[in-house]
């Protein structure tokens, strides 16, 4: 008793974009709940309270929180069980601590044994994300079978962003037919549930993964096809699509049509904060190239 | 009704907390909610029994011309001073058939299909009915915002009488403590509104608790705020 089926409305409470009106969201709804009736559905709310908090970085807040589900959960067998692991996992992760992935280990195996699908493949991702090369692949094959054979959509729902890791993890061990044949699966799925956006990323995945392969000609048209279907979707201008069709020309030897690609992936790509913090090389490279279509520019002026 | 039976939710809290309006947004949302005030009422005009032993007890008065409950004349008899016994008289006069009626009601919905039954009931916990619901909400607000809600509705009652039906139920930081859900009714509709929701969006998920068992339902304790 007292274990939710299902947990999505606790999870409609989530603005992932906005972890302060989500922790603020999950506080209004702990004030309505009474632990002393409901302490299993109350601890969930915390685990998801803490992970709103944990996003904040204010981690010990978080675990301080989570502190007060264990106390409540008391280790029974149970939803709020399984969230508490997650969470206490994700923020060990996010703080950089060591061993989260015991706790997602644990979270999954217990997902498992209740038959909760959609618990389980979170686990089953977050250590696909911290396991490295063919662990991570491991977890995220297991992860993907799981969201397949699951009765539950809500645990189908992972398909897209599964498909996504998975495909990304074989890009980066050098599978590129592996990564390729898997992309196409992510396209599928996104255009199955017109999810355009997801789609058009799908599609830049598939365009990088055959300039991996050496197959210039076909990468360039890809992009070149994708850029066309985002603007008649009036999708805004992308500066990754910039940034490859310049990669691209680049590889093919056409040095002076890769730079105006260059210059305007700088342009759009310059201000993003994501790239600024985990990507300054590839910035700086951008910034660099553009430089030499700038000068060049200057010296046609000249 | 079967094992599979309908969730049965019950909203209590004291006088002037709101539980008509969180009835009337939970209507909104498409649920059933049964009034046990309502049924009871119904209960006391109409079923010739109940009808025949209030005016045994409380006099022709207790009726008007056109067959309604005099309510005030009812409660001038009942509530006042010294007045547990005489309400505790007249639930046991009404309580019972209103208690059968409720039943019978949910029991249709059930058979309807419903996923999910609600019933506004003032007096829940001082009736010992807690135990037939699955699932408790408590509508709370504070002393004067309540008071101030039951002014504007019965311009006729002084703050002193509200005090005294306040102090009458069960304490409201004990019914919070008790009940499963607790809706804090003291900062306007939209807010309102976004713990209700809430609430429902949880509801649907989880399990029947309570087997209702209609002898533990039909007992002669006191369940209506019959006023």
């Amino acid at each position: 008793m007292n274990t939710l089926a299902d947990s999505q409305d606790i999870d409609a409470l989530w603005d992932y974009m906005d972890p302060i009106k989500s922790e603020q969201c999950f506080t209004q709804a702990i004030a309505q709940i009474n632990p002393g009736t409901l302490p299993l559905l109350y601890a969930e709310l915390l685990t998801q309270q803490a992970r709103a908090i944990g996003l904040q970085q204010q981690y010990e807040r978080a675990f301080a929180t989570l502190a007060d589900a264990d106390a409540l959960i008391n280790n029974t067998s149970s939803v709020a069980l399984v969230r508490y692991y997650l969470e206490y996992g994700r923020l060990l992760h996010s703080s950089r601590t060591s061993h989260a992935n015991e706790y997602f280990l644990k979270s999954y195996t217990l997902a498992i044994e209740l038959h909760e699908d959609f618990y389980a493949i979170d686990a089953a991702h977050m250590l696909g994300i911290i396991e490295k090369g063919l662990q991570s692949l491991e977890w995220n094959t297991i992860a993907i079978d799981i969201a397949e054979k699951s009765i539950h959509p809500r645990a189908k729902k992972w398909l897209g962003s599964l498909y996504n890791n998975t495909a990304w993890t074989y890009f980066f061990s050098e599978n590129y037919e592996k990564a390729y044949t898997i992309f196409q699966k992510s396209k599928a799925w996104y255009a199955e549930r017109n999810l355009l956006n997801e789609e058009f990323i799908a599609e830049w995945s598939l365009a990088r993964t055959l300039r991996a392969q050496g197959h210039l000609q076909e990468a360039l048209q890809a992009q070149l096809t994708l850029l066309e279907n985002r603007q008649a979707a009036n999708f805004p201008e992308d500066g990754y699509i910039s940034e490859e069709l310049g990669e691209i020309l680049l590889s093919m030897g056409r040095e002076q049509e890769a730079a105006p690609h260059f210059a305007h992936a700088f342009d759009l790509l310059r201000h993003d904060i994501w790239l600024q913090q985990n990507e300054d090389k590839r910035l700086k490279r951008l910034e660099l190239l553009s430089n030499n279509f700038s000068n060049s520019q200057e010296q046609e002026h000249e | 009704m079967s094992e599979s039976r309908a969730l049965f939710i019950a909203i209590t809290g004291g006088i002037g907390s709101g539980k008509s309006t969180v009835s009337n947004i939970i209507r909104e949302h498409g649920y059933s909610v049964i009034s046990a005030d309502e049924v009871a009422r119904h209960v006391m005009e109409n079923d010739e029994n109940v009808k025949t032993r209030l005016i045994v007890e409380y006099g022709n008065a207790t009726f008007l011309p056109n067959g309604t409950l005099n309510t005030a004349h009812l409660s001038s008899l009942v509530f006042s001073k010294e007045n547990k016994e005489k309400i505790k008289k007249l639930n046991s006069i009404v309580h019972p058939a209103t208690l059968d009626a409720i039943i019978d009601m949910a029991e249709k919905l059930d058979e309807q299909g419903e996923k999910c039954i609600f019933a506004e009931i003032a007096l829940l916990y001082e009736s010992g009915l807690e135990d037939a619901f699955d699932y408790i909400i408590a509508v709370a607000a504070p002393e004067e915002i309540r008071i101030q809600r039951v002014i504007q509705r019965n311009p006729e009652m002084t703050k002193q009488q509200i005090q005294l039906r306040i102090k009458e139920q069960a304490d409201q930081g004990w019914v919070k403590n008790q009940a499963d859900f607790v809706i804090e009714n003291d900062a306007g509709l939209d807010k309102l509104e976004d713990s209700i929701h809430f609430i429902l969006g949880l509801i649907p998920h989880l399990p029947v608790v309570y087997s209702t068992d209609d002898e533990n339902l039909t007992n002669d304790d006191t369940m209506e705020d019959t006023q």
